[in-house]
């Protein structure tokens, strides 16, 4: 699973999710993607499942991008554990996605083979998200 | 490439409160610069924006700004679009002479089947969406075509191969990468999952 190799500090606060990505809401790199509509929290183990899920069904070519990555702990306390002493151990990774931004890319598959992979790997997703195809060049910015 | 007609209106009142006001009455902010005048800020109907960016030049066209029934010759420099909805929330144009030489992007498309490199499972990476090209407005192409058909694996496209039209300048390095063709990464099995996922 994705995680970050070292850390400056340990345990961070939750923090909010307002507002639409700051960035990574356009295609870069492949023919198709997957676009977050709600703000979540994504963890290492729902990427890696999308991921999973996404590669089995195309089974043979393509070529996939993970466009987030969970670099923010997530504590939790043991279970009956009473309040206080502290704040509890880092348990699991999240990446923090905002409306908008792409999570995952893919190329060198058909459209309908990429739109199943890609409804396949939302399932395994906390949030509502869409597959959005790269618009053809000379069509594209002529969406109003 | 002929001068498309757009009819625009000069903003008076301006800031994000009065722009939202605009996009909701179906128009789309927008500000012309360049050649030293002062910025004028305008708004253009969304309905007319969608048909002139439609007719294939994207938002390349050159177009005929027409602001208190003055022309002005321009070209869409920066459109700004929504993060979700992907609607176009605003545009700059910049003011261009006919005969003015300027750098704009042009929109690179991939054709043809790289029978090559899909025999073996592989794919064709683009590595750029568009090239920067030095021309006069009017001979801006609409795209350029890149044919892929020919590739082997582990071939890299660079801009130097493109094959750029008459009048028309490359105004970027021809080193410059377009795409790679990759080797395929076989049949998923079981296994070779599961050790992926225990080396990532």
């Amino acid at each position: 699973m994705l995680m970050p190799k070292k850390v400056k500090h340990r345990k961070q606060q939750r923090g909010r999710m307002t507002g639409l990505t700051k960035g990574g809401e356009t295609i870069d790199f492949g023919e198709y993607a997957i676009q977050a509509l709600e703000p979540a929290w994504v963890t290492a183990r729902q990427i890696e499942a999308a991921r999973i899920a996404m590669t089995r069904h195309i089974r043979r070519g393509g070529k996939v991008w993970i466009r987030v990555f969970p670099d923010k702990p997530v504590t939790k306390k043991p279970a009956e554990t009473r309040m206080g002493s502290g704040k509890g151990n880092p348990e699991l990774w999240v990446a923090v996605v905002k409306p908008g931004r792409i999570l995952f890319e893919l190329a060198g598959v058909d459209e309908q083979l990429a739109r199943a992979a890609m409804e396949r790997a939302i399932q395994k997703l906390p949030m509502k998200a869409k597959f959005v195809v790269r618009q053809a060049a000379t069509e594209e910015k002529v969406t109003i | 490439m002929a001068e498309l007609q757009l009819v625009a209106e000069r903003r008076t009142e301006i800031g994000s409160r009065e722009s939202k006001r605009l996009r909701r009455s179906g128009r789309v902010p927008a500000v012309l610069y360049g050649h030293g005048n002062d910025p004028i800020a305008i708004s253009v109907d969304a309905k007319e924006l969608r048909q002139v960016f439609s007719h294939g030049h994207g938002a390349n066209a050159f177009l005929s700004l027409n602001i208190d029934g003055k022309k002005h010759s321009a070209l869409a420099k920066t459109v700004q679009h929504h993060k979700v909805r992907q609607v176009i929330s605003h545009i700059d144009f910049q003011l261009v002479n006919r005969n003015e030489v300027i750098s704009v992007d042009v929109p690179l498309e991939f054709v043809g089947d790289p029978v090559n490199v899909t025999r073996y499972h592989g794919t064709v990476e683009h590595l750029a969406s568009s090239v920067s090209l030095k021309s006069t407005p009017e001979k801006i192409p609409n795209a350029i075509t890149v044919d892929i058909s020919h590739m082997n694996v582990d071939q890299i496209l660079s801009a130097a191969d493109l094959v750029i039209p008459k009048g028309v300048e490359l105004d970027t390095d021809p080193g410059f990468q377009i795409a790679i063709a990759h080797a395929g990464r076989g049949v998923a099995t079981e296994s070779s999952e599961d050790d992926n996922s225990a080396s990532s």
